[in-house]
């Protein structure tokens, strides 16, 4: 395992605090969060390129903090294109073992060069290559060294999307073939949510919240998780209600109900809340379907946006404006039009909370 | 309008030195046997003691300048800008500072036990090296600062030590910046007067590089024998130029 225990750094304005989590054998572990949030300075710290002022660095047991960077054995993968130029591919992939003064296992090394599927191109330059060759080659350079944690900065960001969700896939197939740990960063929703196992989101130097992908993208933790997921349905609200499965929010929408998890346990009625929902958890209800459900709303249809292939549709209720992400067909479908009445509900399981101090 | 002003401005500049070198050709007559002894040596003295200064420069700016391209230390900034007084500052001042220091006590001291390049070849080397180094130090840093420094990264965390990454990734990716350098240095060095006159002096046959040469020959009105040494002068200057320009490329 690969701990990070209270690091602490200090550069002058800036300040990380406390930062500690721990990474597991096949698991892609990512720091999210905006530009001088502090990932790519814990992943500098990690790499033994910056000292921490206080705190350690534990692999398996070991004490790093001090070591230097060539002494981690942990690789390095820089956002940019970072293949030496004046290398050939396989001069490349084989730097590691040649400044080590060791011998590549041929075995290994041909494994490596077929899986990332890099043969036809060693004897080129990196010049001569696309994006997509020389991260493939970048990463099969990392793993020659047989590192014992692989260190991402943002690896893909620059390459189209296509690719890129391509090279995250390959990614993950070789984390898992390999069982290694990989801590990487990014400041992309899509790249996190569709490369890590766990994200940490990261604010001012001081990780906010911690969870597994899914939980961190539907339950955010703060106001800030929830603004970076892009999330604009946060609403004011007290707690009117609630035992250990049900919350029964007052807000302008009226009294909404919610799903107690673990995490709103202990909220007690008279207590001040930000609730929220993704747009895309609002469900649209057919006028015919007259079932009772609960976080039922009819309002109007008070502006619609294209973007892509989604709409974003403003639904007006009295005077909030709740935001709703419809893909085209069902738009279409539904005949949905500005201006026309509208009926809409909030599944109760979908609704999180995030507790005012 | 400002594009032709700005055009005609470049050729007038062309059209000045395009007067001015030929009409060396109207002075360039045939050497004695004694004039040319005197050339030669002036050539040999000139190749000999810039090739030794800028290598100097080179073994004390490289590792300068990665300094100042990559490290935060106290008093970085006025280092810095110290760098910068040989370009600024006559030749000719920065020599006679270096003859007075060896005037002074702790200089005194030095010429006592044996070390001075006062009116020595060694002093021709110094006088060179002084009035190149800053320009070492500002062309080689140039190139460490275009390297990124996550290459330098990379490199580290695939197990080199900070000179392994620095031999075999900064020096390789910065091998133009650094010959380039190495070109204008060497150039600069065969053409110094100014500091070389005040440290080693005048001296026929001993301290006559090609620049103290020209002026020994124009003091004495040998008009040829400096002809021949501006052109050979121009010459080195024109094609160390040319050849930096072409590595930058």
């Amino acid at each position: 395992m690969i701990e990070l225990k209270e690091l602490s750094l200090k550069r002058g304005a800036f300040k990380l605090s406390q930062i500690s989590f721990y990474i597991k054998k096949g698991e892609i572990y990512l720091l999210l969060g905006d530009s001088g949030s502090g990932k790519t300075t814990t992943l500098e710290l990690v790499a033994g390129f910056l000292k921490p002022d206080t705190g350690k660095i534990m692999i398996e047991d070991i004490d790093i903090t001090n070591l230097p960077p060539n002494k981690r054995n942990i690789a390095y993968l820089p956002q940019k294109m970072s293949l030496f130029p004046h290398l050939s591919i396989e001069e490349n992939i084989l730097y590691g073992t040649k400044v080590r003064g060791i011998t590549a296992e041929k075995d290994y090394y041909k494994m490596l060069v077929s899986r990332f599927g890099i043969e036809e191109i060693l004897n080129s330059y990196p010049d001569a290559i696309s994006g997509g060759q020389a991260q493939r080659a970048a990463l099969a350079r990392a793993m020659i060294v047989k590192p014992k944690l692989l260190l991402l900065d943002e690896p893909f960001s620059a390459l189209h999307p296509s690719l890129r969700y391509e090279l995250e896939d390959l990614l993950k197939s070789i984390v898992s073939e390999f069982n290694l740990r990989v801590l990487a960063v990014s400041h992309d929703i899509d790249e996190a949510l569709h490369l890590a196992n766990v994200i940490s989101f990261l604010h001012k130097g001081s990780i906010i919240q911690t969870a597994k992908r899914n939980e961190i993208y539907f339950r955010p933790k703060t106001v800030e998780v929830a603004r970076f997921f892009g999330i604009k349905n946060l609403f004011e609200g007290y707690i009117v209600a609630s035992d250990k499965e049900n919350l029964k929010i007052e807000t302008v929408f009226g009294i909404i109900h919610a799903k107690t998890t673990h995490r709103e346990k202990k909220l007690k009625p008279g207590e001040n809340i930000i609730w929220g929902i993704h747009s895309d958890e609002v469900r649209i209800i057919r006028q015919e379907h007259k079932k009772e459900r609960l976080n039922r709303l009819s309002g109007i249809v008070d502006n619609l946006f294209a973007h892509g292939q989604y709409w974003d549709l403003r639904f007006l209720y009295k005077d909030s404006t709740l935001h709703i992400k419809i893909p085209d067909f069902i738009c279409e479908r539904l005949k949905i039009e500005e201006k026309k009445a509208m009926e809409v509900e909030l599944p109760p399981e979908r609704i999180f909370i995030v507790k005012l101090d | 309008m400002f594009k032709q002003l700005s055009i005609v401005s470049v050729l007038i500049v062309a059209i000045l030195y395009l007067l001015l070198f030929p009409s060396l050709l109207f002075f360039l007559d045939k050497p004695n046997a004694s004039d040319l002894n005197r050339i030669a040596y002036s050539i040999v003295l000139s190749l000999s003691t810039a090739t030794i200064s800028t290598l100097i420069a080179m073994l004390i700016g490289i590792p300068a300048s990665y300094a100042l391209s990559r490290y935060d230390f106290f008093g970085k900034n006025f280092i810095d800008a110290l760098l910068e007084l040989p370009l600024v500052v006559s030749p000719l001042a920065l020599g006679a500072i270096v003859l007075l220091f060896f005037n002074n006590p702790i200089g005194r001291w030095l010429a006592n036990h044996g070390i001075t390049p006062i009116f020595q070849i060694s002093g021709i080397v110094v006088a060179q090296f002084i009035t190149v180094i800053g320009v070492a130090i500002r062309m080689i840093k140039q190139a460490f600062d275009s390297v990124p420094k996550y290459y330098e990264n990379v490199s580290r965390s695939l197990g080199a030590n900070s000179f392994k990454a620095f031999t075999t990734v900064i020096i390789p990716l910065s091998k133009k910046g650094i010959l380039a350098a190495f070109m204008v240095c060497f150039a600069k060095s065969i053409g110094e007067f100014g500091a070389t006159l005040m440290i080693a002096g005048s001296m026929p046959f001993k301290t006559e590089t090609v620049p103290i040469g020209i002026f020994l020959a124009l003091s004495n009105a040998n008009i040829t024998r400096a002809v021949w040494l501006i052109v050979i002068l121009t010459s080195i200057g024109l094609i160390s130029l040319i050849l930096s320009r072409r590595i930058i490329k």
